[in-house]
């Protein structure tokens, strides 16, 4: 399939009624969630893909993907109304937006950071489809020993550049990597780990291990807050003027239009480098755009500027993250191997498959993530008081309510009473590992790269004997994530050296 | 879990701010590496092929849990599991109780929906955890609990065509016998 016909294709497909509703229902959903705090863009999509089993490639794409499009414009929402990010994304957005509200300026900080979301997300999805051709070609270097390699490389990063401890992290991308090996082994067809469990011949299924993790695990987080976030506020604002403001903030994004592109670029850089995440790359573009501002002294005080920056590139970083998620397998997030896992279970196979044969799924995510973004803002613009409502509902309401539907929806993927069980004793291990800062999101990746990991080691050693990481493109690999590993447990041991002189 | 009522709470002599977390993650290391160290002994009745790759992971992976064992261990850390873990089977951790709560609410959830499907299960659940553990308004949980039912319906098998488990006394009902 060449670009054009897959680009032709996409648009056709992502604008069919096959397809568009699925798409409308998905940045609804993930736009109500971003609101509601404590719910994010990974449990957005942990709920979405216990859908995709009934659904076509296409649809389920946009379906998975618009509910994560969307979450951090929800979540823009909440931090600038309540001082409460949604999501982690928007924690720097805390900086400007809520000192724009206290100004009575609430309307132009939403304005501005819906608007910034959608640019940001629509830069990050056209870098996206500049970097095909070039993925195209770079994937085909690609064999078994340079997967594994960049397994092994994305897994440190994430272990490391998380907001988790280092030494915990790697625990649970290794546990994660350990808990893909349970089931029958493809080479030998032995049973590894079932403990004579029938249910665990075919290894633990993805939907209920992703739906324990970040779903069942935040219930338990939001049992134990209890409460509601909007009992601390002060109640929505007036529907006439919030209209005008908005429409105000984002005259004020398109002005700054320039700065607007250089914070989605850093979005997307970072989006490309596994582990950093959304949250990293709005803090980055909070400080390039206080940086670069004339009026740096009033950052921190209710300056416009200070909330397009990180909502542009918090929303930019998905163009980057997809980019290496399709062409190498290789997620580099929580919400990418849920991303991924949904491939699996679509039918999809990424990496020269997915950029050749399978391009016009590649195109459907990236209208799904220019239309899901756009709708997303035009619903927010008009409806920002009656959404800010879903934060009244208290969690003693919320909680039962999600916890049936998301355990129903553990049953629902493969109809097995097991995977509810499976469900729960995730979530029981997800909410502990939250608690006791242990990366879920490397656990996750671990797990959903497991498979590839062994499938490749295996083609590695009998292809290339035991030596295969000696080959140019491992090598390299192999010393980026040596040389990283080093230099971070270095810097660790400096500072802790340096605490304990001080 | 304990750490959230930590303004509460005084703790005795020898029991320092912050054990309560420490304890926690004795336990969760303990029971991973207790897992771990079991597949780990499974793993040599594998043939070479099959163990090579968990051996790979779970050499590292011991060793990097007790590395983080020994981080976390300090003097008197026993002593301190010991309080905490007393404390908290005595119910003086609220969120502890609270959690430990809603997760038997799902070992039930469970049974009832293995026993009488999954509508009445969900009725059951959503009804229980409002009205008994949150103590909301008896006519608020009833909507809630009915709603919640029907949109499950609504969504998996109107909207999905997902048949949702009927349970064994349906099966028993409908004539079958063999379980």
């Amino acid at each position: 399939m060449t670009i054009l016909e897959g680009l032709t294709s996409g648009f056709l497909q992502s604008v069919s009624l096959d397809v568009l509703p699925y798409l409308f229902v998905g940045s609804m959903f993930g736009l109500i969630i971003g609101i509601i705090p404590g719910l994010s863009g990974h449990f957005a999509m942990a709920m979405a893909v216990t859908f995709l089993y009934t659904m076509e490639p296409a649809a389920g794409i946009a379906f998975i993907l618009s509910a994560h499009a969307t979450v951090s414009q929800g979540g823009g929402l909440t931090a600038i109304l309540f001082s409460t990010p949604g999501t982690g994304q928007n924690a720097a957005t805390l900086f400007d937006g809520p000192a724009m509200r206290d100004k009575g300026l609430a309307g132009v900080a939403v304005g501005a950071a819906m608007a910034s979301c959608a640019f940001g997300a629509m830069f990050g999805a056209l870098v996206l489809a500049a970097l095909i051709p070039v993925l195209r070609q770079v994937v085909l270097f690609f064999g078994p020993p340079e997967i594994v390699m960049l397994a092994f490389l994305a897994l440190t990063f994430v272990a490391v550049l998380g907001r988790e401890d280092m030494i915990r992290s790697m625990i649970a991308a290794l546990v994660g990597l350990l808990l893909a090996m349970i089931g029958l082994d493809n080479v030998t067809n032995t049973e590894r780990f079932t403990m004579g469990i029938l249910s665990l011949s075919d290894g633990l299924n993805l939907v209920p291990v992703i739906l324990g993790l970040f779903a069942v695990a935040e219930m338990f987080d939001l049992w134990a807050t209890g409460g509601s976030l909007a009992r601390n506020s002060e109640g929505p604002l007036s529907a006439k003027e919030t209209q005008r403001q908005i429409f105000e903030g984002v005259r004020l994004t398109i002005k700054n239009w320039w700065l607007v592109m250089r914070c989605s670029a850093i979005g997307t850089a970072i989006g490309l480098i596994p582990g950093l995440g959304s949250a990293a790359a709005s803090f980055i573009a909070y400080g390039h755009a206080k940086q670069t501002s004339k009026d740096k002294e009033s950052f921190g005080k209710g300056n416009v500027e200070g909330v397009i920056g990180p909502e542009s590139a918090n929303d930019a970083v998905e163009g980057g993250a997809v980019a290496s998620t399709i062409a190498f397998g290789i997620p580099g997030s929580s919400s990418m191997a849920i991303l991924l896992s949904g491939f699996f279970i679509l039918g999809l196979e990424t990496g020269p498959r997915m950029l050749n044969q399978n391009l016009d799924i590649v195109f459907v995510m990236i209208f799904t993530i220019i239309i899901g973004n756009l709708l997303g803002t035009i619903v927010g613009m008009f409806a920002v008081n009656p959404m800010s409502r879903a934060t009244s509902i208290r969690a003693e309401v919320m909680v039962p309510v999600l916890t049936a539907i998301i355990l129903t929806g553990a049953y629902a993927a493969e109809r097995s009473m097991f995977d509810i069980g499976v469900a729960v004793f995730f979530g029981i291990v997800g909410y502990l590992m939250k608690r006791l800062n242990y990366s879920r999101a490397a656990m996750l990746i671990g797990f959903v790269l497991g498979f590839a990991v062994e499938k490749n080691l295996y083609l590695s050693l009998l292809l290339d004997g035991p030596w295969f990481f000696l080959q140019p493109i491992p090598a390299v690999l192999g010393l980026i994530t040596l040389g990283f590993l080093v230099y971070n447990i270095w810097v660790v041991v400096r500072d802790r050296r340096a605490r304990r002189r001080a | 879990m304990p750490e959230d009522d930590k303004p509460k709470r005084r703790f005795p002599d020898g029991i320092r701010e912050g054990s309560d977390i420490h304890t926690l993650e004795s336990v969760f290391l303990t029971i991973v590496g207790l897992i771990v160290l079991a597949a780990f002994v499974e793993a040599f009745s594998y043939k070479l092929v099959s163990s090579r790759t968990p051996f790979v992971i779970m050499v590292p992976l011991l060793l990097l849990i007790v590395f983080q064992s020994y981080r976390i261990t300090r003097a008197g850390a026993l002593r301190e599991i010991r309080y905490h873990a007393g404390a908290a089977l005595r119910g003086r951790y609220a969120v502890f109780g609270k959690l430990s709560r809603l997760a038997l609410a799902i070992v039930g959830f469970f049974v009832v929906v293995y026993a009488f499907g999954h509508y009445i299960g969900v009725a059951a659940f959503v009804l229980f955890l409002m009205r008994r553990l949150a103590r909301e308004r008896l006519a608020l949980s009833l909507i809630v609990a009915l709603g919640t039912t029907l949109a499950l319906f609504g969504i998996f098998e109107g909207l999905f065509g997902v048949d949702l488990y009927r349970g064994l006394f349906f099966r028993w009902l409908m004539g079958y016998r063999d379980f």
